[in-house]
């Protein structure tokens, strides 16, 4: 048997409007609808794919917040995970990586997967921590930023292509078990079926005590949230599309001779 | 604490790399401030040539690690050596530029060291102590963030958050044999994506698709606006290419080309940090895009809050009008 974890964030629609919080430390989280973190999407098809492969693979979610995480939980297990676990932090969305990634730790230490799935980064926090800090703490192999995996038939290894810049892929072989960060592009994620969003109602997922790893001190501390300053000033054209086309046509012909004789 | 500040460069090939400049341009900002000593680090096999390349470039003290594990990049090693090497120069600050090497091997080395990970930095500020800045949420928002108290900080520098250090003078550079262990991690080697005759950096007027376009079909209104324009490029968003919309050569940002056209349309792109990094010295950009809080109208000149699909067809109309 196989045992894949997922480690799954909560995250806010990307296109939500932002407000910051009273206390001015993080963003309002009330009346913010939520989905799946992208690209942790990309880890469960990744996971789903190797279970359509070998068969015998169980796949766990794990996902560290309040009780209105089960919700990503549920969807990340229609997307075909066996099972879920949410470690109850009220404060989990908010927590620096190392705090998440000590109580995730803490959970898994004695769990003995497999093969451990992380997205590259959270699209609310864009911290790329959580994933490298984890396999630290658990102190397995770990490669970032990974766009294509091979598992070798053996289950012993893992071959990752890791994306760099310019276009540069390296390949990096890591000892199972280990622990993959997951970048955008590395597959399509499969829509959840009908049967499996039913099924994934049925499943109970266990509320888990938040225990960090002993003798850690905290890690970041978010001090201020605030809207970004601009950096020129945006002049937005107002009216119809046909109003706005004009305007913007008349501005960006002053700029350049720009088009085309043809 | 010492208040030491350690720039760790990035190599490829036995080369330092641009970036590494930047981050020690970074590392001077910080020292402007707090006076802290800076001191230069570079990893490799063998690392007295990268030491004295970098320190010939930087102008910093630098010191070279070397073991043979360390000739290519492995995270493992990585984090072996520098956890070794650090402890004895009680630094705090641990500057690591945010590329696909360094955002690797830094959380890792953080948790190593239990120090403090700060991440995608693209600027710092001081008031009363240094806080350092991240955008977040897509770049609708920014975060300051700082270390926890009396911990060591690993900072990931955003590339382009600060400008290529000046040196006076070349700095001395020096090495030390590492004492490293086998690692469960091997580096296969690297290969380089196939080119695509597409150079984005000849067009003069880049026509910017993103995931706000919807569906493929769109992509059309794209195209046809673009013929319009002399000397014109048809660009992406990673989100674009990623659905297949268009082939990598297409991709703006930090994982595909770096453009400065005289006029850049940016067509439901949200504004993305590492899609900003690859277009914000364009003359000219022309943002579109249902949502009036997109951070792309943080770097756009000219702004239109409308829905594409409405929009387009009747720019296309307009242009025609005219010709
Ligand atoms: C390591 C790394 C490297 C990356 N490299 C790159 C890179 O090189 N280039 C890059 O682009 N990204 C890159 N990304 C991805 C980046 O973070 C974003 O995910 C990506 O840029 C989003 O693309 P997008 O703006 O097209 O899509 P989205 O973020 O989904 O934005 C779509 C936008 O369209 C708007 N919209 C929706 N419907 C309409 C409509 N009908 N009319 C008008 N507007 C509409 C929405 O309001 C939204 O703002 C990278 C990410 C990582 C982690
Ligand atoms: N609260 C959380 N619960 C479970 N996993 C998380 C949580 N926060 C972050 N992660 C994981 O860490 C990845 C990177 O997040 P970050 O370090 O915040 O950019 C995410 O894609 C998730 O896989």
């Amino acid at each position: 048997m196989m045992k894949i974890l997922v480690c799954v964030r909560s995250v806010p629609l990307p296109e939500s409007s932002f407000r910051v919080n009273g206390a001015g430390n993080f963003y309002d989280q009330s009346e913010l609808n939520s989905q799946v973190n992208e690209y942790d999407l990309f880890s469960i098809e990744e996971a789903v794919r190797l279970k359509e492969r070998f068969k015998d693979v169980e796949i766990t979610v794990v996902s560290v917040g309040p009780q209105r995480v089960d919700l990503e939980i549920k969807k990340a297990l229609a997307q075909g995970a066996d099972q879920g676990a949410r470690i109850d932090d009220p404060q989990g969305l908010e927590k620096d990586s190392l705090s998440v990634a000590s109580l995730i730790a803490k959970w898994a230490s004695d769990k003995k997967f497999d093969l451990i799935f992380c997205g590259l980064m959270s699209q609310d926090l864009q911290r790329y921590q959580t994933g490298p800090m984890l396999a630290q703490l658990l102190s397995l192999p770990c490669a970032t930023t990974i766009v294509a995996m091979t598992v070798s038939d053996d289950r012993k290894k893992i071959i990752c292509e890791r994306e760099l810049e310019g276009g540069v892929r390296e390949k990096v072989e890591l000892l199972l078990p280990a622990l993959v960060s997951v970048q955008s592009g590395i597959n399509q994620p499969r829509y959840a079926s009908l049967s499996n969003v039913l099924k994934a109602r049925k499943i109970k997922i266990p509320v888990l005590p938040p225990e960090p790893m002993p003798g850690l001190k905290p890690g970041e501390k978010t001090g201020r949230i605030y809207l970004p300053e601009k950096r020129g000033k945006c002049e937005f054209l107002q009216g119809g599309p046909e109003q706005v086309a004009e305007a913007l046509l008349e501005k960006i012909r002053g700029k350049a001779n720009l088009f085309s004789e043809r | 604490m010492s208040g030491k500040i350690i720039v760790i460069a990035e190599q490829f090939d036995g080369k330092i790399k641009p970036v590494s400049l930047e981050l020690a341009g970074f590392g001077k900002e910080i020292s402007q401030t707090t006076g802290g000593e800076l001191i230069g680090v570079a990893l490799g096999f063998p690392a007295l040539a990268l030491a004295r390349e970098f320190a010939r470039a930087s102008g910093l003290k630098v010191i070279g690690l070397e073991h043979p594990n360390l000739e290519t990049y492995n995270a493992d090693s990585f984090v072996q050596a520098l956890s070794k090497f650090i402890p004895g120069q009680n630094p705090d600050y641990i500057l690591i530029p945010h590329t696909a090497i360094g955002w690797d091997f830094a959380p890792r080395l953080a948790a190593a060291l239990n120090g403090s990970c700060l991440s995608v930095i693209t600027g710092l500020k001081m008031d009363g102590r240094l806080r350092f800045l991240r955008p977040i949420c897509s770049g609708k928002l920014m975060a300051e963030v700082e270390p926890a108290p009396d911990t060591v900080a690993v900072i990931t520098v955003n590339p382009g958050a600060a400008r290529a250090i000046k040196p006076d003078a070349p700095g001395q550079a020096e090495f030390v044999k590492m004492d490293l262990a086998e690692t469960a991690t091997k580096n296969l080697g690297y290969t380089e994506a196939k080119r695509g005759a597409l150079d984005l950096t000849k067009a003069e007027v880049i026509v910017a698709a993103g995931r706000g376009l919807g569906k493929v079909e769109n992509l059309e209104l794209v195209k046809t606006l673009a013929g319009l324009f002399d000397k014109s490029a048809i660009g992406a968003s990673r989100a674009v290419v990623d659905a297949g919309w268009l082939p990598y050569e297409h991709q703006v940002g930090q994982t595909g080309q770096t453009v400065h056209p005289k006029l850049y349309l940016a067509l439901g792109i949200s504004g993305a940090i590492q899609h900003l990094v690859g277009m914000t010295q364009s003359e000219l950009i022309v943002a579109v895009n249902t949502d009036p809080k997109a951070a792309i109208f943080n770097v756009a000149h000219l702004g239109v809050v409308q829905d594409l699909i409405k929009f387009l067809p009747a720019l296309i109309e307009k242009i025609k009008e005219i010709k």
